[in-house]
């Protein structure tokens, strides 16, 4: 791999980078994958969670992206295209598998291997990551109550801080039902997690 | 007169009443306000939690086994354009096996 093409990619645009893999430089395609493989990750361990279904997922929704590269046109968003493909993705799976009310709601005990939390403040205090553990798997939890629909547009919004017309173009819905789902999930883990938050707060 | 003086001091004193009794709503809205930004504001808190959630990043291992599958797409992909290509350029063919040399060539 040449690393003056490979430099010029990392310059470029998610748009621009996509428009160097229709013309056919394969380089871009690293390009792209580093740049979006932790945030989908994320957001599909978050709605799937479970790591091994999680990184399949992954892994498909960048094949997808080579396989129908033709088909994408800068109109739109990388990330927006990206994240309807790995949605779609994942919907599919969990129709097939029938697997959205049966799946364990404590940690993914699949995986064993090592992997990178980014928690923002390093220097925290045992307690400090007790509570924060806490905190983190009564969210997860809280989540994983929630339908997919409300699940996936709160995911986007507030875990992956997408716009709320991007959330309406991944989902294909219109931005008013966007708003309203966002609310009434955000209400519903409210009364999920009330106890918890009250706890904390007062 | 003095009535008169009077009242207009009523006035004056009941405007400085009502205005200080409005800076004192103001006041109290606003730290209401500000607390529940703050605290206990359901929307904001869930959200914010949210936000500060650990990102979960995916595998070390995960770079390699892209690009491993990378690479079978890729020669997938040289398959089916060969494969079409020799679909549609069916005429220019190789040729097939000789079982028996003797039968070519004696």
């Amino acid at each position: 791999m040449e690393s003056s093409t490979y430099s010029k990619l990392q310059q470029m645009s998610d748009e621009e980078v996509m428009q160097q893999l229709q013309n056919g430089v394969v380089q871009s395609f690293d390009i792209i994958v580093h740049r979006f493989k932790d945030r989908l990750h994320n957001f599909l361990y978050r709605y799937t969670h479970n790591h091994e279904d999680c990184e399949d997922l992954v892994q498909e929704t960048f094949l997808r992206v080579y396989r129908s590269r033709f088909s994408y046109q800068p109109i739109a968003k990388l990330s927006t295209w990206i994240f309807t493909i790995a949605l779609n993705l994942a919907k599919t799976m969990y129709k097939k598998k029938q697997r959205m009310t049966t799946f364990s709601i404590h940690a993914d005990e699949t995986d064993s291997e090592s992997r990178d939390f980014e928690i923002a403040d390093s220097a925290l205090l045992q307690d400090d990551e007790l509570h924060l553990k806490n905190s983190i798997e009564e969210l997860e939890k809280a989540l994983l109550q929630l339908n997919d629909d409300f699940r996936e547009v709160i995911i986007l919004r507030d875990v992956q801080q997408l716009s709320y017309e991007e959330i309406a173009d991944i989902t294909g819905t219109a931005m008013g039902t966007v708003k309203s789902r966002i609310n009434r999930a955000r209400v519903q883990l409210q009364e999920i997690i009330g106890d918890y938050v009250k706890s904390e707060t007062f | 007169m003095r009535s008169e003086k009077n009242q207009l001091h009523d006035r004056t004193d009941e405007k400085t009443r009502s205005s200080e009794k409005e800076k004192r709503v103001e006041n109290t809205s606003s730290s209401v306000l500000s607390y529940n930004k703050e605290k206990s504001l359901p929307d904001d808190s869930i959200s914010s939690r949210l936000a500060s959630l650990p990102v979960v990043k995916v595998k070390p291992g995960f770079d390699q086994k892209m690009a491993a599958l990378f690479a079978l797409e890729l020669e997938e992909e040289i398959r089916r354009k060969c494969f079409s290509w020799q679909i549609k350029t069916n005429k220019i063919r190789l040729p097939d096996l000789i079982t028996d040399l003797r039968s070519e060539f004696f």
